[in-house]
């Protein structure tokens, strides 16, 4: 088990090391000037004191770009192990911790009661902007997974227990329909129906300072319309996913063995046949990672949720090529520490798969 | 099912007789027996399923709209139309005087509000569906029917094309790593384990942004997204592959074509891709859909196709922003049928798809 555990850990260095080669490739073969040129190629010109060229080429420094693009790519590699993953252009946070203000002599500066003055500390570093904006991103996501579970397994039993009848059709239409709607579509028809011509759910935000509603039922009936789309939009797979699987294993021996028993039709689908799927949805629940604080770009920024989704769209929309390159190695670490996860947990709920010396 | 029966024996003329003398009027068995193609029984079984119908026809007339109507269309893609409509603008005017109230006899603070409405005048973009502009027209004036037919062009030969090179390229990996086995199966599935653990989306739109900063022409960036959207697509198709080779490496019918001495490239060519293609199949017609949603997304983003060229998600982006509010408040007509039209395309795949899975492999309808 634990040489397993080893052999995927290993592996999935080495596969974040291919995904982080890819990203700073497609930065680096761009021809002409780098990201970081074009952020400051005014302030370069206007400059006569040569400061700004000193912080291009520090900032420079650190992605690599000074140096070619392997050395380059080393270079930027160290940086981000190291934990230094650049600096954003357009976004900084407050961190929460307070800087005390002193004078030039150093004596902390006081005010009338004879408090030292703070200042607080913000930050672009793109690591406390991921923190600090995946937080609303988490919850929304959270919210939205445990309804589309809470919907999806109920409904993809019913559909494959009652095949081909009407329950089933209208599942695998209304499934197929959410796999086929563009987010920035459906959010638009929401917003337009629900916001605009019903006037049922606010417009865009989070919180309204106008609003009568206590902040919490407030906060939920702003989300009430991103929520259905996130909902709406990935229901259908997972709904496909448990129909499939239930019918598989509505197909085995030991169904018809325990139908021969005579046991009640419930019994043998809620007892013996459901458990069984529930195994495969094990390893989905562990590749929902990525999703649950990787936020949702169209949706959010649509619903102007200030979300990490949100901030990655106008990211890229604005050339922010540090924190759109942040975000993608951030998403792919989320992606192979839930495959991870998942093939671990599979082991663990399946008896039947078995770590040591087998290829999987 | 009977009729899933290869061959069907019309039963009534079997007496055929045995003695010499009845010769000439011997039917042989195989000539009663009408043979049905694999091929046929397919397309049988996947015309059965009405939603595979369903998808077949709205994807014809999808087909249909965007290639055959721009031939009846008027006007152009990035034709303005000259349509207008007759504005007023109205613009509220406030004053505040000093007036004598009669009843009390002091003088007042009075507000008055008074509108300036302005002459009528042409605006040449936005106007109502009529009859000479079934959807009416866009933010500059250009017909909204037509665009939608030339969107559809763009999305439905991007994705096409797109699905072509995934399988070429995934065929063509998968096929080396699933037979060969060993060193090469290793490192190919390596980097296919990589480019699935790329997030899909925001990968994409930081290829795409990127591409600003190549000074590529509008009408040239298309084949670039394409390109784009190839690169991190393929895997898919590959692994599927693989995964199919693998199983089929173990069959009978391979050991037996091993023993006949065949040379690789026939074994592979002539005995396995043959059997993989159903699975491929499938799944290009499911990730037509996706593709299809990918680039109107980008599209959407304002990084895919560039304006004027008109794709469905740029018409949808009409709606984004401050500045989109009006549109999406009172110009449905500009922005819900690009929207209907991506709905019904990427529906049209996944029934398809789906009719095509049962079709090939009807142990997973049962």
């Amino acid at each position: 088990m634990i040489k397993y555990i080893i052999k995927r850990l290993a592996l999935s260095v080495l596969i974040l090391m291919g995904v982080s080669v890819i990203i700073y490739g497609l930065v680096r073969i761009k021809p002409g000037l780098d990201f970081i040129q074009t952020k400051y190629y005014a302030q370069i010109q206007l400059d006569s004191t040569g400061e700004v060229q000193k912080m291009v080429d520090r900032q420079r420094e650190i992605y690599g770009l000074t140096s070619g693009i392997g050395e380059g790519y080393l270079k930027w590699l160290g940086n981000v192990l190291k934990g230094e993953w650049g600096d954003s252009f357009i976004f900084s946070v407050n961190t929460g911790r307070v800087e005390l203000l002193e004078d030039q002599y150093g004596n902390p500066i006081l005010d009338i009661d004879g408090n030292q003055l703070t200042k607080p500390i913000s930050s672009k570093n793109v690591l406390d902007i991921i923190a600090n904006k995946s937080r609303i991103s988490f919850i929304i996501a959270l919210i939205a997974t445990v309804l589309q579970f809470a919907f999806a397994i109920p409904l993809g039993i019913v559909s494959a227990t009652k095949q081909y009848g009407v329950v089933d059709y209208s599942v695998t239409v209304l499934a197929m329909m959410g796999i086929s709607l563009p987010s920035f579509f459906f959010g638009a028809l929401l917003l337009r129906i629900f916001s605009i011509q019903l006037g049922w759910f606010p417009y865009a935000g989070l919180v309204d300072p106008n609003s009568q509603l206590p902040v919490f039922l407030d906060m939920v009936h702003h989300l009430v319309l991103p929520i259905t789309v996130l909902v709406i939009l990935s229901i259908g797979g997972l709904m496909r996913y448990t129909r499939t699987n239930m019918l598989e294993v509505l197909n085995s021996d030991y169904i018809r063995t325990a139908r021969a028993k005579g046991l009640s039709e419930h019994k043998v689908i809620y007892k013996h046949a459901f458990r069984n799927t529930l195994i495969p949805l094990v390893t989905i629940l562990a590749g929902i990672l990525p999703g649950l604080f990787g936020g949702a770009m169209i949706t959010e920024t649509i619903f102007s949720i200030d979300g990490i989704g949100k901030a990655a769209y106008r990211a890229v929309t604005q050339g922010d090529i540090p924190f759109v390159m942040a975000y993608n190695l951030f998403l792919s670490m989320l992606t192979v520490i839930g495959t991870l996860l998942s093939d671990l947990m599979y082991a663990v709920v399946d008896p039947r798969v078995s770590l040591i010396g087998g290829k999987r | 099912m009977s009729d899933d029966r290869n061959v069907k024996i019309n039963l009534d003329q079997t007496n055929v007789s045995t003695t010499p003398t009845n010769l000439p009027e011997e039917v042989s068995l195989a000539d009663q027996a009408k043979v049905i193609s694999p091929g046929r029984l397919v397309l049988r079984r996947f015309f059965r399923s009405k939603l595979s119908l369903i998808g077949l026809v709205t994807l014809t007339l999808m087909f249909a709209f965007s290639f055959l109507g721009p031939l009846f269309s008027p006007w152009g893609e990035i034709q303005s139309t000259g349509d207008y409509k007759w504005v007023v603008s109205v613009l509220p005017h406030q004053i505040v005087v000093n007036e004598l109230n009669e009843d009390t006899g002091l003088m007042e603070q009075v507000t008055y509000v008074f509108y300036e409405v302005s002459d009528p005048y042409q605006v040449f973009s936005k106007t109502p569906p009529s009859w000479t502009h079934w959807l009416g027209t866009d933010n500059y004036g250009y017909d909204v029917l037509t665009r939608l037919m030339y969107g559809g062009r763009v999305s439905l030969t991007l994705g096409f094309i797109v699905i072509f090179a995934e399988i070429i390229i995934g065929m063509f990996f998968g096929s080396i790593a699933g037979y060969f086995g060993g060193a090469a199966d290793q490192v190919i599935m390596r980097v296919v384990d990589i480019f699935n653990c790329l997030p899909g989306l925001p990968i994409l739109m930081l290829a795409a942004s990127l591409l600003d900063g190549w000074n590529i022409p509008g009408n040239l960036r298309i084949y670039y997204l394409m390109g784009i959207l190839t690169f991190f697509g393929w895997s898919g198709v590959a692994r599927l592959v693989r995964g199919q080779i693998l199983g089929i490496r173990e069959l009978e019918y391979m050991t037996a074509a091993e023993a006949t001495g065949l040379s690789t490239r026939r074994k592979i060519f002539k005995h396995i891709i043959p059997n993989v293609m159903p699975q491929i199949i499938v799944q290009a017609t499911l990730g037509l859909g996706g593709i299809i949603l990918y680039e109107s997304t980008l599209s959407y983003l304002g990084i895919g196709v560039p304006f004027p060229f008109a794709a469905w998600g740029t018409m949808i982006s009409a709606t984004s922003g401050a500045a989109g509010r009006d549109v999406l408040r009172n110009y449905p007509n500009i922005w819900v049928p690009a929207g209907v039209c991506i709905v019904m395309a990427v529906l049209a795949f996944n029934f398809i798809g789906d009719g095509l899975r049962d079709a090939f492999d009807p142990k997973m309808r049962r």
